[in-house]
C-alpha cells in the first residue's frame, strides 16, 4: 500500500454562492465568478478556466447554500478550494418576499456577481423554478426573503449548526435515519426562523423535504 | 475568486457519496426495508416435545392460544 490515508471521512461544508441559470432541462447553478456550471447529480470537479465556454448570460437571481466539499480540499484564511463539490441544501430569495427585493438584491449583485456578459438586473426566481432546481438536484431548496446586512450577527449561530448538521449527518440521511433528518430539518428551520423574523419556528416546509 | 493565503490541503474520502445518485428527492436512497426483529418464541417451529403436549391438549379439549 503506496496510498496514504485520507485526512477525512466525511465531506468539509461550507457556504457559498450560485447564480441560477437556465438551460433545456431547466435551472442550473453556475459560478458567480468563473464561466462553470454545477451540474445536476454530478459531482462538480474542479478544472483550469482557461479555455472555458462561456454559458450564456440569461440568470434568475442568486442562491446561497451549503456545498459538499471532498477530494484534495484547500483551506485558506478566508475560504476554501476543493477538486470536488457538490450543493447540499439550497436557500433562494424569491420575489414571494416583499418590494424589497429588487433594490438590495442588485445590491448583491453588484457586490458579488463580477462576471462580464450577464444581466445587470437579475429577475428572481419563482416558485415552480425552485421546485424544478430541488428536483433536478435532488436537494432540499427554500425560499428566504432577501438577505440583508443586519441578518449577518443573528444568522451567524444557525448558519453554521446547519453547515455542520449537512455534512456530519449525511450518511445517515442517506441511509434513511429518521433523527438524522430531523435534526437536520430542525438546524434548517431555525435560520429560516431569523431570516423570516419568527420566533419560535413556524416556517413553511420547505419545497422538497 | 480570492480565498487568502493557504493554510493546509486535506484529503477528503466521503464514506458516502455526497451526490444524490439514482434517488429522488422525496424519499431517501434505497435501503432494504429492515427485517423485523425476530421474538423468542414467534416464527419457531415447535420442537418434537412441544407438539407432544400440543396433541395431548388437543386430545383433552384444551385450547391453544
Amino acid at each position: 500500500m503506496t496510498e496514504a490515508a485520507p485526512d477525512y471521512a466525511a465531506p468539509l461544508t461550507g457556504w457559498r454562492l450560485w447564480l441560477l441559470d437556465s438551460d433545456d432541462e431547466g435551472p442550473v447553478l453556475t459560478s458567480p465568478v468563473a464561466t462553470s456550471r454545477w451540474p445536476a447529480r454530478v459531482a462538480t470537479t474542479a478544472s483550469c478556466r482557461a479555455g472555458c465556454e462561456r454559458p450564456p448570460g440569461v440568470t434568475a437571481g442568486v442562491v446561497l447554500g451549503c456545498a459538499a466539499l471532498w477530494g484534495r480540499v484547500v483551506e485558506a484564511t478566508e475560504g476554501w478550494r476543493a477538486e470536488r463539490g457538490y450543493p447540499l441544501v439550497l436557500f433562494a430569495p424569491t420575489a414571494e418576499h416583499g418590494d424589497r427585493f429588487d433594490a438590495q438584491q442588485a445590491v448583491l449583485w453588484r457586490t458579488l456577481v463580477r462576471r462580464p456578459g450577464i444581466a445587470p438586473q437579475p429577475d428572481p426566481p419563482d416558485a415552480t423554478t425552485l421546485r424544478t432546481l430541488a428536483h433536478r438536484y435532488a436537494v432540499p431548496v427554500h425560499a428566504v426573503p432577501t438577505l440583508r446586512r443586519g441578518h449577518a450577527a443573528r444568522t451567524d449561530g444557525p448558519a453554521t449548526v446547519v453547515r455542520d448538521e449537512a455534512a456530519r449527518g449525511l450518511a445517515a440521511r442517506r441511509l434513511g435515519d429518521a433523527h438524522a433528518r430531523l435534526r437536520f430539518d430542525r438546524a434548517v428551520e431555525d435560520l429560516l426562523a431569523v431570516l423570516h423574523r419568527r420566533h419560535p419556528p413556524d416556517g413553511p416546509p420547505p419545497i422538497v423535504a | 475568486m480570492r480565498i487568502g493565503e493557504q493554510v493546509r490541503v486535506v484529503d477528503v474520502e466521503p464514506i458516502v457519496d455526497p451526490v444524490p445518485d439514482g434517488d429522488f428527492p422525496e424519499r431517501p436512497a434505497e435501503v432494504r426495508p429492515l427485517a423485523p426483529r425476530p421474538t423468542p418464541r414467534s416464527g419457531r417451529a415447535a420442537t418434537p416435545r412441544e407438539q407432544r403436549r400440543l396433541r395431548a391438549r388437543a386430545r383433552r379439549g384444551v385450547t391453544v392460544p
